[in-house]
């Protein structure tokens, strides 16, 4: 609901969303009010105020990747001649009669692997829940000193506080071994923002257009939370929230954590009769996260454009050519999102038994300097035909100075880690990295009258990057030991041990060794022996596989992406569709390992092309089988290039069809407009991608990731 | 500028614009404050050794390193709080594996990037930088009267103690035995002595190569004896702290493990014998079990408690008793020297259930399995991990007096009847005499496989294969032969009838894998110990 009085203006929404996953529990719903509200106080003066509240009720599961009750994980392991329920246990599911901890063997004699739970019992009685409540709130004064001096002052708040549940049952599942598990946490995190604005807009002359803007801005963040549980419920029946002396071990803990950015910034925009543009930019910008002496950074900024088409020598082509625009520009921008205070050392809590103790939590680096990329555009826009046809074109070059990167450090050294590097890391600017690419875009109006409209349009992106350059010339590895950055290279490809095939004489899998020669991993003895193709039989010679072994086995980011769009009309019918398109990437289908490891568990039906003997060796490409040895077979540790596919795709990414009612019929109603549509997305995949799904992948890796989801929408849009 | 005050009509355009301003400047004069932001979670370094209260934190804080340790996200037990018993048994015959956890250590698929392997390396050398930040940091405000010296030497005591049983520990898993090469001159581990808080120190750190085991174990028996004149005597300590925290007669105790290791026969007796009368066994083998934190046995353990401790992932008394991952091997479970009616066998169950073993009992069946009950808290894991305890200084000793140049095997049968004779039902007719045990190699076989049993499933057994490799007495060549990893046959596990098979093949000495990589997290690196990689990786 919208609307203005001769004072002001307002506008009134309300929102509600339901969405249900594609792997269940995994629904989301949300709740929000917007109204934004401004009055002309004074002819001078404008207050107003925007403020929108929203409530998120989000109910997941334990979605962990290598976690015995993680969906994908569990699910994909469940052996299909298991079932689900089992009317003769006493919960009515099927658990194993020797092993209640486990999903029941059934008609197998042993066990599934690893203890695998009925991950459907898990799913109906384990609680995974988090409600967010956000507000965005924010006054602002506009002050009109002169016609063409403005200031204006706003202040804002933005507020997020999430509540979160965690129940795991005591019988079965996650929370079985500690007799039951529940925590409810809370977070708040507050950010605080103050502008002041000071804009001068004058024509001069009546060709020359000035605008100055002065920007000072503050960000103020506090983010603070604590959580509270215990493990060894007295009963499943306290399930809904913690409740006190229902836990046999009380467990608490909190944190907080500030952050502030101050920035001070001129623009400068000039044009000539909007023919000649020019734009100056500069900005001094502070943040909490860098050291003293490094906290602020000064990034410049400019740009220049020509419409071609407004000078006069291009008057006979304008029939053709309706616009023509050449524009260049370079910016400077700092990164502000390096995390908390990375350059500081720190000692944190780290409790030994119940006794209070601190210890060494983060390596300090007090040479840590902002993080600036350095962006150059060239390019053009044209209208053909008074807007029949659009043409785009651009050229970016985009440099990344003094990345900031946790850089993995030498294990032995005893450093704090992280998750993602856990033998040791430190905040370091560890050197240039550069993107570049070319993008087109294109768009016709292929049919335009009365009944019937239809236009398309398309995008392309040509894009590529290059390590420039590393702090001591130094190769960094992921400490996954999936990605590496090397000068010279694309950033972050994958790397491992490049995989020749199969041994056809006794199915051990083969892989090139540095120098190019081969070796095969016998899988009877778990060692390495020379592979001779012409003599397969042999494996009397030792060799080995070592780390000095690994090769570049594939690039992680696309090098063309783009969209096509058509919209259609006819009459009252809309009809619209986008396909988009990616690919010369490589992943790492590290899904496809799993379900190939060599436990008692259900695998891909890929183990099915797997080497039996001499006259049945199979695909070729997957080794034979022998129980437990995943580590050895398929190289578990480490990334191997059997398990690298091509990313390329074409999808059918969104699908519209919509009826308007005639206004014939709408302006009795009194109402202005009023559609109804049917939308689908992600409906259609061509790609020979062997997983789920190639948008799947994090870094180049796929890794039993929750897919994207088909989504049919039914709506209505009306305005009153 | 006429023009500008002609167009201010009103004066409260004034009166607002300038209150607005000047907050907004207000604001800007203050602007330093928003971007100095100190956290509120952790102490920065240059404070965290400036009071009593903070050094004693960061002395208490070393500890977590040892029980929890860091693993991927949340620690598991790296080294001394499960991992050290976890991977010493399962990398020997006598504890069999029974899903994939610890399979790969089972079965020697390990590679540089296995999981298991790199966080012993790693969690172990956060333990021992931790360690070294800790003597630093108090040599520091020793010097600068902040503490006391007597109070500093005993923290200092207990960072030396850590940071020498630490590097052992490494000795034994990624180095070759003492005894490979004459002089052990063959590589061992970086001895890391220097605290690596700063980018200056981590320069200087990466060009330390890997030494020589020698080296390592000198570093080692020079750390523990420094300790010891530094350590306060477990007298001195209060509570769960007399076992838990490093004392003297921990350092000491330690020292008869090292030397063992080394071959030094005379030097494990003397060690041993400075602990006479400071320690006894508890009159059940299952004493150091049934109280953990208080008995008269346990030398040094590794503190858990319902709150801290390595998780359903590693800790003990998950992995061993509630998840039932690792079990007793019918290779040692059958052997016939291994008396029947031994209390170390004795069972007390009221039901099939893990939460029906009573705490009484050593041992408890599922499935037709026999697993160990030495850790008894299978809900919230308050077990504590076991070090070192006064029966393996006995049986270091007895062992020593057995093999050393002139055996004395009377006191070798002494100490070995200590420890053997309070589990036995009835010691007058079962204990071993100087007639059943008349030759030095009947005596060291006893003594060895008294150790298979006193110690089975607290991760002993590995640091005994990987000494006894050169050993002529008891020697052991590689590693053993197996129940294959899985669930054996209901019918495998008889008392007295030797277990005949299937087996997982032994692994020869010579094979690469009889010690482990060193990984490629290091490597990556690394130059320095990349060119210095075990052979075969």
């Amino acid at each position: 609901m919208s609307g203005s009085t001769d004072k002001g203006n307002y506008y009134f929404s309300l929102g509600y969303t339901s969405q249900e996953g594609v792997t269940l529990p995994n629904d989301m719903t949300r709740y929000s009010i917007r109204a934004n509200v401004d009055q002309k106080v004074k002819k001078w003066l404008t207050i107003g105020t925007n403020i929108s509240i929203s409530k998120t009720d989000y109910d997941g599961l334990n979605t962990g990747v290598n976690s015995l009750s993680g969906n994908i994980f569990n699910a994909i392991r469940q052996h299909p001649n298991v079932p689900i329920y089992n009317p003769e246990h006493p919960s009515g599911y099927n658990f194993d009669l020797v092993d209640a901890r486990t999903v029941g063997r059934w008609q197998n004699t042993t066990l599934a692997e690893s203890n695998i739970t009925n991950i459907v019992y898990v799913i109906d009685n384990n609680v995974f829940k988090s409600k967010v409540n956000r507000t965005l709130a924010s006054v602002f004064a506009d002050v009109t000193i002169l016609p063409s001096l403005k200031y204006k002052a706003q202040a804002s708040v933005d507020q997020g506080l999430t509540e979160g549940f965690l129940y795991y049952n005591s019988v079965h599942g996650d929370g079985a071994g500690s007799g039951g598990i529940i925590r409810n946490n809370f977070q708040n995190a507050t950010r605080w923002n103050w502008q002041n604005v000071l804009s001068f807009n004058e024509t001069i002359a009546e060709n020359h257009n000035l605008a100055l803007v002065l920007i000072n801005e503050f960000q103020s963040q506090r983010v603070n939370s604590f959580f509270a549980g215990g493990n060894g419920l007295s009963n499943d029946f306290f399930n809904q929230n913690l409740i006190s002396g229902s836990v046999t071990t009380q467990i608490s803990g909190g944190s907080m954590a500030d952050k502030g950015f101050v920035s001070y910034a001129s623009r400068i925009n000039y044009n000539y009769k909007e023919k000649y543009f020019l734009q100056g930019s500069m900005r001094y910008d502070g943040i909490s996260d860098l050291p003293k002496a490094n906290k602020w950074g000064l990034f410049p900024g400019a740009s220049v454009g020509w419409a071609i088409s407004k000078e006069s020598f291009m008057e006979p082509l304008l029939d053709v050519v309706s616009d023509l625009k050449l524009r260049a520009s370079y910016a400077e921008v700092g990164n502000v999102s390096i995390g908390e205070t990375p350059y500081l050392g720190l000692y944190s809590n780290y409790k030994y038994s119940d006794y209070n103790g601190i210890a060494f939590s983060q390596m300090g680096n007090d040479q840590l300097k902002w993080e600036t990329s350095k962006k150059l555009d060239v390019g053009f826009d044209a209208n053909l035909y008074q807007g029949k046809f659009k043409l785009g074109f651009d050229y970016f070059l985009n440099k990344q100075d003094g990345l900031i990167l946790r850089v993995p450090l030498i294990p032995s050294l005893g450093i704090p880690g992280s998750t993602s590097n856990p033998g040791g890391e430190v905040a370091k600017n560890i050197g240039n990295l550069e993107n570049h690419g070319y993008e087109f875009t294109i768009g016709a109006t292929l049919v335009n009258n009365d009944n019937f409209n239809w236009s398309v349009d398309a995008n392309l992106s040509l894009v590529g990057n290059e390590v420039k350059k590393l702090v001591d010339g130094s190769d960094i590895i992921s400490a996954d030991n999936y990605n590496l950055l090397r000068e010279g290279e694309s950033m972050y490809n994958l790397f491992g041990y490049k995989y020749w095939g199969v041994n056809p004489a006794n199915g051990n899998p083969v892989y090139f060794k540095e120098d190019g020669s081969l070796v095969q991993g016998n899988i009877a003895t778990s060692n390495y022996k020379v592979f001779d193709p012409a003599n397969p039989t042999d494996i009397t010679q030792a060799s080995s596989l070592a780390a000095t072994d690994r090769a570049i086995i594939g690039n992680v980011l696309p090098t063309y992406f783009g969209a096509f769009n058509s919209k259609m009309s006819y009459k009252d019918f809309d009809f619209g569709f986008m396909i988009r398109f990616s690919g010369g990437n490589d992943i790492h289908n590290t899904t496809r390992r799993n379900i190939l490891n060599q436990g008692f568990t259900n695998n891909g039906v890929e183990i099915l092309g797997r080497w039996q003997s001499v006259e049945n060796p199979g695909d070729g490409w997957t080794p034979k089988l022998d129980n437990g040895k995943d580590a050895f077979i398929n190289l578990t540790a480490a990334a191997s290039s059997r398990f690298v596919e091509k990313g390329d795709y074409i999808k059918l990414d969104n699908v519209t069809f919509g009826y308007s009612f005639p206004n014939s019929i709408l302006e009795k109603a009194g109402i202005d407009k009023l559609r109804v549509f049917v939308q689908g997305q992600n409906l259609f995949m061509i790609s020979d991608y062997t997983g789920l799904d190639p948008e799947m992948e994090s870094l180049g890796v796929d890794w039993n990731g929750n897919p994207r989801q088909k989504v049919i929408t039914m709506g209505i849009n009306m305005s009153l | 500028m006429k023009n500008i005050f002609k167009s201010l009509k009103n004066y409260a355009k004034l009166a607002f614009i300038v209150p607005v301003l000047l907050t907004g400047i207000l604001i800007s004069s203050c602007n330093e404050d928003i971007i100095e932001v100190d956290p509120f979670t952790s102490i920065s370094e240059n404070t965290a050794f400036s009071t009593p209260s903070l050094i004693d934190l960061s002395v208490t804080g070393m500890y977590q390193a040892a029980a929890i340790g860091q693993y991927t996200s949340t620690g598991r037990g790296y080294i001394f709080g499960a991992a050290f018993v976890q991977q010493g048994d399962n990398r020997g015959e006598d504890a069999l594996n029974l899903e994939a956890f610890y399979r790969i250590t089972y079965q020697a698929t390990y590679d540089g990037g296995t999981a298991n392997n790199v966080y012993y390396w790693v969690d172990t050398y956060r333990l021992i930088n931790r360690a070294n930040i800790v003597i630093d940091g108090v040599t520091k405000a020793v010097a600068a009267g902040v503490i006391s010296a007597e109070k500093g030497n005993d923290y200092i005591g207990e960072a030396l103690y850590i940071r020498a049983i630490s590097h052992m520990e490494l000795l034994f898993h990624f180095s070759k035995p003492y005894k490979f090469t004459a002089g052990a001159t063959h590589p061992g581990v970086p001895y890391r002595d220097v605290p690596n808080t700063t980018l200056e120190n981590l320069e200087a750190g990466a060009l330390l190569g890997r030494g020589t085991v020698k080296e390592g174990y000198d570093k080692v028996i020079a750390d523990l004896t420094q300790a010891e004149t530094k350590l306060l005597s477990k007298n001195s300590r209060t509570g769960n702290g007399k076992i838990t925290r490093a004392t003297k007669e921990a350092a000491i105790a330690m020292k008869t493990r090292a030397y063992l290791h080394m071959g030094d026969w005379d030097k494990v007796i003397t060690e041993g014998n400075k602990l006479n009368g400071l320690y006894s066994l508890t009159s059940s083998p299952n004493g150091p079990f049934i109280n953990s934190y208080s008995n008269t046995e346990s030398i040094f353990s590794i503190e858990q408690s319902a709150t801290n401790n390595p998780g359903v992932n590693a800790a003990l008394a998950s992995q061993y008793k509630t998840r039932l991952l690792v079990c007793i091997s019918p290779i040692i479970w059958n052997d016939s020297e291994w008396l029947p009616d031994d209390k170390r066998r004795f069972e007390s169950q009221t039901g099939t259930t893990t939460g029906s073993v009573s705490s009484d009992a050593m041992v408890f069946s599922s499935g037709n399995k026999k697993f160990t009950n030495k850790y008894k808290d299978g809900t919230t894991y308050t077990d504590a991990a076991p070090v070192i305890r006064y029966a393996e200084v006995l049986l270091n000793m007895a062992e020593a007096y057995a093999r050393k140049s002139s055996p004395d095997l009377a006191s070798a049968l002494t100490n070995l009847n200590l420890v053997r004779n309070r589990a036995l039902a009835t010691p007058a007719t079962q204990a071993h005499t100087a007639s059943t045990l008349s030759t030095q190699t009947l005596m060291v076989q006893a003594i060895l496989k008294e150790r298979r049993i006193e110690f089975l499933m607290e991760g002993r057994r590995w640091p005994d294969i990987h000494r006894l490799q050169h050993e002529t007495i008891g020697g052991i060549s590689g590693i053993p032969a197996k129940a294959p990893s899985g669930h054996p046959v209901a019918t495998a596990y008889n008392i007295g009838t030797p277990y005949a098979g299937p087996f997982q093949a032994a692994l020869p000495y010579s094979d690469f894998r009889f010690i482990w990589p060193i990984p490629i997290l290091e490597t990556n690196v690394n130059p320095t110990l990349a060119g210095q990689q075990n052979p075969g990786y």
